[in-house]
C-alpha cells in the first residue's frame, strides 16, 4: 500500500511539471535552442528501477501481498519532432523482476511513442505516452500483451547535444486471455523510475 | 494487382510479426496469475542447492539421505544429522539407507573422508532403540553402494573396482549374517529392487533379475520387459504389481504372471516412481513419475490412462496451484518420492544444485493436498 501511495504521489508530481515549466518559460520561442523544433531528432537511453505496483483483479489463491520484488528496467528510444515540441517515435524496453518463488519475470515492450517537449535552458521536460505490445516471460512460458506507458521526466542540458535527467513512468500491461481461460486475464501495473541520457541531433 | 518489393517486404515483416505473436502466446498460461499465487519457500539451509537421494520414516521420524542421514520428528521440528551406531557417530558418509514397515532403519556408514571404507551397517528397531552393527567382515575389499529393504529382507549391493571394470554383488541378510543372494560379478550396478507377484526383482539399467526367494537370484534368471529398453525406475504398487519405467517414456507392469507395457510419454526419459492415493486413504491412486524432458519434475499418471498429467496441470491432483509445482519442483531432477500413510504426507527428494532452491519438500493432505512446502 505504501509503495502504491508513493507511486501515485510521483505521478501527481509529474503531472504538475507542465505548470511549473510554463511558469519558468518566458517565451520559449527558441524552442530550447532549436532542439525542440520540427525536424529535430532525439535518441535516449534510460536505466532504472522497475517497481511492481499491483496486479488486478486479486487472486483468491494468493497468499503473498507482494509476490514481485523491485527489479530493473532499461530502454532505448528514438523520437522525431513532427511539430515544434511534439514528437513521435518508438521505444524498446526491457525489465526484470524476481518473484517470491525465486523466478524471474521478463518484460520486453516494443511501443510507439508520442511525446511533448518543452523547457528553458538548461532544463528541458518531456511528457510521453507509449502504446505497443510486450513480451511477458516466466519459467519458459509467456504471452504477448498490449502495453501502455505514461509519464515524463526532466533533463539538464550538459552540452548542445546531450542532456541527462530522471524520469517516472507508469506501466500498464493488460494480460488478456480468451475463451475458457478468460479468468486468467490480469492487469499488471509497474512504476519505472529511471535515469536517462538524451542525445539531440 | 502487382506488389512491389517494398510491399512484399512489409507483408513478410507483418507475417513474421504475426507468427511471432502467435508463437509467443499461450492462452492457457496466466503469467500474472502464476505470480499472484506464488508462495515464498523458506526451508532448511542444508537442503538448499543440495541433493537428497533417499527418503524414509520410522515410528516417530522422517529421514532424508544426503551425504549423511538427516531426520526430523514427524510432529515437527528441525532437521538434524542422525547419529549412527553405538558410538553415536555423526562423522560418516551414508553409503546406503533402508527402512522396513516395522519401524526399523538400516544405515551403511562409510568413512566420511574416503566415502568408501565401511564403518559398518547398523540398524535400530525403532526410534527408541539402540543401534546394532549387522556386518562382520562380509564386505572386506568391497565398497557398499546401496541398501534395499524388500518385502522381508535387507539387501546390500557392493562392488569391487579393477582396471578391467567394476564388478557388482548382491547380498541379503540371513538373520545372522550377510550372504550372497545369487548375483555376483555383474558388470552393471543394481539400481532398484522390488517385490511383487511372489517374486523379488533386482534391476540394472538393462536387465531385471527375478527370484522366488531372497537368495535365489541368478544371472541367467531374468525377467526383463521389452527389448533393448533402458530401465530407470522400479517400484511396487498397492496391488502387488511391480512397475518399471524406461528412458523411452514407457511403463512396464508385472502382474504376477507377465509384463505388460504402457506408454506414459513417448520419448521422455522417466525415472523414480511411487504410488500415492489421490485422497488418503482412498482406493484411487496416481503414480508420481520422475521425468526429464526440456525440464525435470514429475508426471502424475493414472495406470491405464492415455496420457500423464504434468505436475503443474490445471487438473493436477497434488498441487493447489501450478505455481506451487513450478517454483518448487519444475527445474529439479526427482530422486525419490515417498508417501507416509500415517501422516498423509508425501516427501519428494530432488537434485537442487544450481537452482537456488531446496532439495526436499513435503506435501500434506488435510481436506485437500496443501502443495509442496520446503523442508
Amino acid at each position: 500500500m505504501k509503495r502504491t501511495l508513493v507511486a501515485f504521489g510521483a505521478l501527481i508530481l509529474l503531472a504538475g511539471l507542465p505548470l511549473f515549466a510554463q511558469a519558468q518559460e518566458d517565451s520559449g520561442l527558441d524552442y530550447f535552442g532549436g532542439l525542440h523544433k520540427k525536424g529535430s531528432q532525439i535518441i535516449s537511453l534510460t536505466t532504472g528501477a522497475e517497481i511492481p505496483l499491483f496486479i488486478l483483479p486479486a487472486d483468491a489463491q494468493a497468499t503473498e501481498s507482494t509476490p514481485l520484488g523491485i527489479g530493473a528496467s532499461f530502454s532505448l528510444n528514438y523520437q522525431y519532432f513532427i511539430a515544434n515540441r511534439l514528437t513521435i517515435g518508438g521505444s524498446l524496453c526491457g525489465a526484470f523482476n524476481t518473484t517470491v518463488g525465486g523466478r524471474t519475470l521478463f518484460i520486453a515492450p516494443v511501443s510507439a511513442k508520442l511525446a511533448y517537449w518543452w523547457g528553458r535552458q538548461p532544463i528541458e521536460y518531456s511528457a510521453s505516452l507509449d502504446l505497443g505490445a510486450s513480451v511477458l516471460r516466466l519459467s519458459g512460458n509467456g504471452m504477448i500483451t498490449p502495453f501502455a506507458k505514461l509519464g515524463g521526466g526532466a533533463f539538464y542540458q550538459l552540452s548542445e547535444a546531450w542532456s541527462l535527467g530522471a524520469m517516472v513512468y507508469g506501466w500498464l500491461i493488460p494480460e488478456l486471455h480468451f475463451g475458457t481461460y478468460a479468468d486468467l486475464t490480469r492487469y499488471g501495473t509497474f512504476l519505472e523510475i529511471s535515469l536517462g541520457a538524451v542525445y539531440h541531433f | 494487382m502487382k506488389l512491389n518489393r517494398h510491399a512484399i517486404a512489409a507483408l513478410a515483416l507483418l507475417a513474421a510479426a504475426a507468427a511471432l505473436t502467435l508463437a509467443g502466446c499461450d492462452n492457457t498460461y496466466g503469467v500474472f496469475h502464476e505470480i499472484q499465487t506464488e508462495k515464498a519457500q523458506v526451508g532448511t539451509d542444508q537442503f538448499k542447492n543440495a541433493t537428497v537421494k533417499a527418503l524414509g520414516e520410522d515410528d516417530a521420524n522422517y529421514f532424508a539421505v544426503m551425504a549423511k542421514v538427516f531426520y526430523r520428528a514427524k510432529a515437527g521440528g528441525t532437521w538434524t544429522v542422525l547419529p549412527v551406531g553405538t558410538a553415536q557417530d555423526t562423522a560418516y558418509y551414508c553409503a546406503g539407507f533402508a527402512f522396513d514397515s516395522s519401524n526399523a532403519i538400516y544405515v551403511a556408514a562409510a568413512d566420511s573422508a574416503s566415502a568408501t571404507a565401511l564403518k559398518g551397517i547398523f540398524t535400530r528397531s525403532s526410534s527408541a532403540s539402540g543401534w546394532t552393527r549387522m556386518d562382520s567382515g562380509e564386505f572386506a575389499g568391497k565398497k557398499v553402494d546401496a541398501l534395499y529393504y524388500v518385502k522381508d529382507t535387507l539387501f546390500v549391493e557392493a562392488h569391487t573396482d579393477a582396471e578391467s571394470g567394476s564388478a557388482y554383488y548382491l547380498y541379503y541378510w540371513t538373520g545372522a549374517a550377510f550372504a550372497g543372494a545369487g548375483l555376483s560379478s555383474l558388470s552393471l550396478p543394481i539400481q532398484g529392487m522390488a517385490y511383487g507377484g511372489s517374486k523379488y526383482f533386482a534391476m540394472t539399467n538393462s536387465v531385471i533379475y527375478a527370484s522366488a526367494s531372497n537368495n535365489g537370484f541368478s544371472a541367467s534368471a531374468t525377467s526383463t520387459p521389452g527389448s533393448g529398453e533402458v530401465l530407470c525406475g522400479l517400484a511396487s504398487d498397492h496391488s502387488g504389481n511391480v512397475l518399471a519405467t524406461t528412458a523411452g517414456g514407457g511403463l512396464y507392469t508385472w502382474n504376477g504372471a507377465a509384463w505388460s507395457s504402457a506408454t506414459v510419454k513417448s520419448g521422455i526419459k522417466l525415472g523414480a516412481l511411487a504410488e500415492v492415493p489421490k485422497v488418503p486413504a482412498g482406493a484411487s491412486y496416481s503414480l508420481l513419475i520422475s521425468k526429464h524432458d526440456s525440464t525435470y519434475g514429475y508426471y502424475e499418471y493414472d495406470i491405464g490412462a492415455s496420457a500423464p498429467r504434468l505436475g503443474s496441470a490445471s487438473d493436477a491432483v497434488f498441487v493447489p496451484t501450478s505455481s506451487n509445482y513450478t517454483t518448487a519442483i519444475y527445474e529439479k531432477p526427482v530422486q525419490a518420492v515417498y508417501y507416509s500413510a500415517s501422516m498423509k504426507t508425501i516427501l519428494i527428494a530432488l537434485a537442487a544444485q544450481g537452482t537456488d532452491g531446496y532439495a526436499l519438500y513435503s506435501n500434506a493432505y488435510s481436506t485437500s493436498w496443501g502443495g509442496w512446502t520446503a523442508e
